[in-house]
């Protein structure tokens, strides 16, 4: 594709670094016995929502350990050490909003 | 390039989901180069991170998206500045550009630059037929797609999306207003040009042909600031007034200035917690943080101003005749003014 943009001689909108990012992640094996993680971002009904999803998930996988951490207002992006808590302690993370 | 080759190009830029739904402009290395050269900065200085992916917006990759909208070499300053002015905290560029809510950045230019470029400030000042207007606000909205990766349905989660994201670019008429122009409020020259950022809703309409002084006009403006469901009733933030040059003038002829007008819809524009509590946004957080300390959360007939002070609300005038001005509600952030260097 991009031989193609060259013989024109045209020039890519994009950061292709960021675009070949722009996949998910592998799939986890399994999730029994993982360290699952919860963000709440404190919309209404996130909790509750990410609370119910936890019990639900903790029933069928029975996980090692479940850390949770709220965001400290909704519309900004979480703090890097609640990012960095997250990421180093739990295979998987599940956010939502609640609304 | 021929023809056909050209419509080839047209069609790969599809292809890679690259363009906002219209045809683009394709990028060749001259178009882009010219556009460089006018910016005054190398292709690769990296001007902005842009959420949500925080792709690196060089100097180059943003040519490539303007040349791609349209844009003329010359408008490369004011397409810079804007990006690079989103990136400040207090207008939370990953929150406009991820919400459900129905916010985009709008793009406001003062100053001479105005004239230089030919930006419409006059009749349908929020409509087509400006090539500036145009194509500098579908540079930056192309920028924050190809670049930043907000697209529609993926990381853009807009419950109806707006249609300033194919552009939404306005210029204010200075010479038709009775007042000091938004730049020069906010502490700059009359010579310097700006270019403010703003995450507005679309133009909501207000019709006046009745009132004929400054409390009657402002009395129907109070009413439609206050409405039920706009996010300023919860979140406060910023908003924006924009009267037409004929309710301006009706205005300032009975004497009053924009603090005038402010202090006026700050204590006309409110609901009562009882209207509040049925619905918009109201929960914990608008309870615990977002309303003015002041507000009596537990009386239900105590009064709400849409922002926390009347600073909040900012004031221009643009647009031709007729008895109309508009009020553009915001997301919640605040908007940012920067000198365009040129």
């Amino acid at each position: 594709m991009w031989e193609q943009f060259q013989r024109l001689g045209l020039l890519l909108p994009i950061d292709e670094d960021i675009a070949q990012q722009r996949r998910a992640a592998p799939a986890l094996p399994t999730l029994h016995g993982a360290v699952a993680g919860f963000l709440d971002n404190r919309k209404n009904n996130a909790d509750k929502l990410l609370a119910r999803i936890r019990d639900v998930l903790q029933a069928q996988f029975a996980f090692a350990d479940i850390v949770w951490r709220s965001k400290f207002i909704y519309s900004r992006t979480a703090a890097p050490e609640i990012l960095e808590a997250l990421a180093e302690r739990c295979q998987f993370v599940i956010t939502a909003i609640g609304d | 390039m021929q023809i056909d080759e050209t419509i080839d190009a047209i069609e790969l830029y599809y292809a890679q989901g690259w363009t906002d739904g219209l045809p683009v402009v394709p990028p060749t290395r001259a178009k882009v180069q010219a556009m460089v050269e006018r910016s005054g900065r190398a292709a690769g200085e990296v001007v902005a991170e842009l959420p949500p992916q925080g792709g690196k917006a060089t100097v180059e990759r943003i040519a490539t998206n303007a040349v791609m909208a349209g844009c003329l070499p010359e408008y490369m300053p004011v397409i810079l500045t804007a990006l690079e002015a989103m990136l400040e905290t207090r207008f939370n560029l990953r929150g406009v550009l991820c919400s459900t809510h129905v916010s985009t950045p709008l793009l406001i230019v003062n100053g001479p630059i105005v004239q230089a470029l030919h930006v419409n400030s006059g009749h349908n000042v929020f409509g087509p037929g400006w090539r500036a207007n145009a194509t500098i606000g579908r540079a930056v909205q192309l920028a924050l797609v190809n670049i930043g990766g907000a697209q529609p349905g993926v990381l853009d989660k807009a419950t109806f999306g707006h249609p300033g994201k194919y552009t939404y670019c306005i210029a204010e008429n200075e010479a038709a207003s009775p007042w000091e122009p938004l730049h020069v409020e906010r502490g700059f020259q009359p010579t310097d040009s700006t270019v403010t950022v703003y995450p507005a809703e679309a133009p909501h309409n207000i019709n006046n042909h009745g009132s004929q002084n400054a409390r009657d006009l402002l009395t129907v403006v109070a009413d439609c600031l206050s409405i039920l469901g706009s996010n300023h009733m919860y979140l406060g933030g910023e908003c924006f007034l924009v009267f037409s040059p004929e309710h301006a003038a009706t205005i300032a002829a009975s004497g009053w200035r924009k603090q005038d007008v402010r202090a006026f819809l700050y204590e006309h524009a409110r609901q009562p917690v009882r209207l509040l509590q049925v619905g918009g946004m109201y929960g914990t957080e608008t309870h615990r943080n977002l309303w003015p300390r002041w507000v009596n959360r537990a009386d239900l007939e105590a009064l709400v101003p849409p922002v926390r002070r009347a600073e909040d609300l900012s004031i221009l005038v643009a647009g031709g005749a007729g008895k109309h001005s508009v009020f553009l509600p915001g997301w919640g952030s605040r908007s940012v003014t920067r000198k365009i260097p040129i």
